[in-house]
């Protein structure tokens, strides 16, 4: 073998082999979470592989004799919800600021923007009593409303991208046929711009389903969420392993599929459609 | 294009008043207007103000009295919140050079993997898709002294444990470590879709002058890539000002408060002391830090969007 062709193949291998190795990096924690979950809790996590056999135990525990199925299912409607909220009227607006001139478009773009990047526990404080004023606390309607303030900005940023893409000769001629604005949108626009609004609320339905912070100080019960309940199998003296691990991994697997499902658009969602990756 | 614009800005005229015209984007704005209103402008007001008032919400009829800048006076002079601002820097700093490391280097790897490129995108999309929460819990249980796995492997690697969320000089960097592997790929995908955008030309020229692949990487690749750079530089420094489950379900800040960063802290005096006015002011202090930040970030998109539109 020639020196040349020595080095390519070692450039080769360095490339596979580290992405290899990074790729495991990235999905160990999941599949620890997995083979945790299949073992038989038997108290003190050990190593002790010769009595390992997969079971469902532990599935079966969380989501019959706990309340987890609950509050999996309470993350569900509200993520579902706040999508069906966010998405019409981030459309809606994000339409406007595609082709409508107004004055303060620029400022309000900003807004927009600037919506996203405070600290949450900013508003936090301020939220906690505003909801407490309307006995909104520990209700799913006040996480929908909160969660909606939340991704309506990245909504009707990523609306207007989709949007300015499209030609507006079309939209032209529909006009001409007799549609008024809120008919080309509704029946020119959004058809057309559907790939890039559906990956839009299938990610806002996962940071949805993903978010811990607001829900940790608003909600106690009725609307807790399923990721404020995994802390209570951490306790400081016992870890309760086996339910953690299922539980954990039943949250985690949603995401994952929705992610890969939009995953053409995810940097575009992520970075406010200032990278657009390979469509 | 020019005239296409044109004709998009006077629709039958006989139909619409020029008036109704006008206030035609307002019905489109006016659900989203409502939401801000209530959720962003309201709130951010009543946090200014409360950040001015003595507001305690475990004193019984607790009122709000204005005590003008007493909140930022006893913040300033309280060593905690210094103590977390610079952890809160240390954290930011740590996290974000190791994912913008890591991250160019994978992204250039897999720039460089014709092969297999799309099933390695899949895979390292895990680590950003679950929830912190998630991913705060298993690292600490897998980091844990006794039984963590992680720790079993260390003692087979270097023949030691180590107690990564428990000990104080490892706490808070453990816990930037986990923030590190969350959005290490975030930073991958954007580099790699700068990679794939750009230019064959000057490295075709490049290569006829005899430049080897280091050379190419270090005086075209990256200077190229600035942008990109500077997007997933400001997306990670703003993101990691504001991480709280890493910290709160993995050391909740300990130990003392060895791995507390100021959004930790924050709302820890905010709900767990109920301390309303000293975390509204923190809050104003951090919003501050993270806007400055978002600024830039705002005028390096736009300064991009006028530069390809």
């Amino acid at each position: 073998m020639s020196a040349r062709r020595l080095a390519r193949v070692a450039a080769t291998a360095h490339v596979y082999v580290v992405l290899t190795v990074y790729a495991v990096v990235c999905l160990f924690p999941l599949l620890w979470m997995l083979f945790t979950s299949l073992r038989p809790d038997v108290g003190e996590f050990d190593y002790d592989m010769s009595s390992f056999s997969a079971t469902l135990d532990n599935y079966v525990k969380v989501l019959t004799r706990d309340a987890y199925r609950e509050f999996l299912l309470n993350s569900a409607i509200i993520s579902a919800a706040v999508v069906l909220v966010t998405m019409p009227i981030g459309a809606m607006a994000g339409y406007a600021m595609a082709r409508f001139k107004f004055r303060g478009k620029d400022n309000l773009f900003f807004f927009v923007l600037s919506t996203r990047m405070g600290p949450p526990v900013a508003i936090a404080v301020p939220l906690f009593m505003l909801m407490l004023r309307f006995g909104l606390i520990d209700s799913k309607v006040g996480m929908i409303l909160v969660y909606t303030f939340m991704n309506l900005g990245l909504s009707i940023w990523m609306c207007r991208g989709f949007f300015e893409e499209l030609s507006p000769e079309l939209e032209e001629s529909a006009m001409l046929d007799g549609l008024d604005r809120w008919g080309v949108l509704l029946r020119v626009a959004v058809p057309l711009a559907m790939g890039g609004l559906v990956a839009t609320a299938i990610l806002i339905f996962l940071f949805t389903w993903n978010e811990y912070f607001f829900a940790s100080v608003l909600t106690r019960a009725d609307a807790k969420p399923f990721t404020v309940h995994l802390p209570s199998y951490f306790g400081n003296r016992r870890i309760l392993w086996g339910p953690l691990s299922a539980a954990s991994f039943l949250g985690a697997i949603v995401p994952i599929g929705l992610a890969i499902a939009a995953r053409r658009y995810l940097v575009a969602v992520f970075t406010f459609g200032t990278v657009r990756g390979k469509r | 294009m020019e005239t296409a614009r044109r004709v998009w800005q006077q629709p039958d005229v006989d139909r619409w008043s020029k008036r109704r015209r006008r206030l035609e984007p307002l019905w489109f704005l006016l659900p989203s207007l409502t939401v801000f209103a209530v959720f962003a402008i309201w709130p951010t007001i009543e946090a200014v103000v409360t950040s001015l008032s003595r507001y305690n919400l475990t004193e019984p009829n607790a009122r709000r009295v204005f005590i003008g800048l007493e909140n930022y006076r006893t913040m300033l002079a309280d060593p905690t919140f210094w103590g977390d601002l610079v952890r809160s820097f240390q954290f930011v700093i740590a996290s974000v050079t190791v994912t913008l490391l890591l991250g160019f280097y994978i992204a250039y790897l897999l720039f460089n993997a014709n092969r297999g490129r799309n099933i390695f995108r899949i895979l390292f999309l895990v680590p950003m898709t679950v929830s912190p929460a998630i991913t705060a819990l298993s690292f600490k249980f897998m980091f844990n002294y006794e039984f963590g796995v992680i720790n079993v492997m260390l003692d087979g690697l270097i023949g030691k444990k180590l107690n990564l969320l428990g000990d104080a000089g490892l706490a808070l960097w453990a816990t930037a470590a986990i923030d590190a592997w969350i959005w290490t790929p975030l930073v991958v995908l954007i580099l790699l879709s700068g990679l794939e955008s750009l230019p064959v030309e000057p490295f075709e020229a490049a290569a006829l002058d005899g430049a080897g692949a280091w050379d190419m990487l270090r005086s075209i690749t990256v200077p190229l890539l600035k942008r990109f750079f500077l997007i997933a530089a400001l997306i990670r420094i703003m993101d990691a000002f504001r991480v709280y489950e890493i910290i709160q379900l993995t050391t909740a800040g300990g130990p003392g408060n060895l791995s507390e960063t100021l959004n930790v802290y924050i709302a820890k005096r905010g709900f767990s002391f109920f301390e309303m006015g000293p975390a509204s002011a923190m809050a104003m202090i951090l919003t501050f830090i993270i806007v400055a930040v978002g600024t830039v970030f705002v005028r390096q998109s736009s300064a991009f969007e006028e530069a390809t539109s």
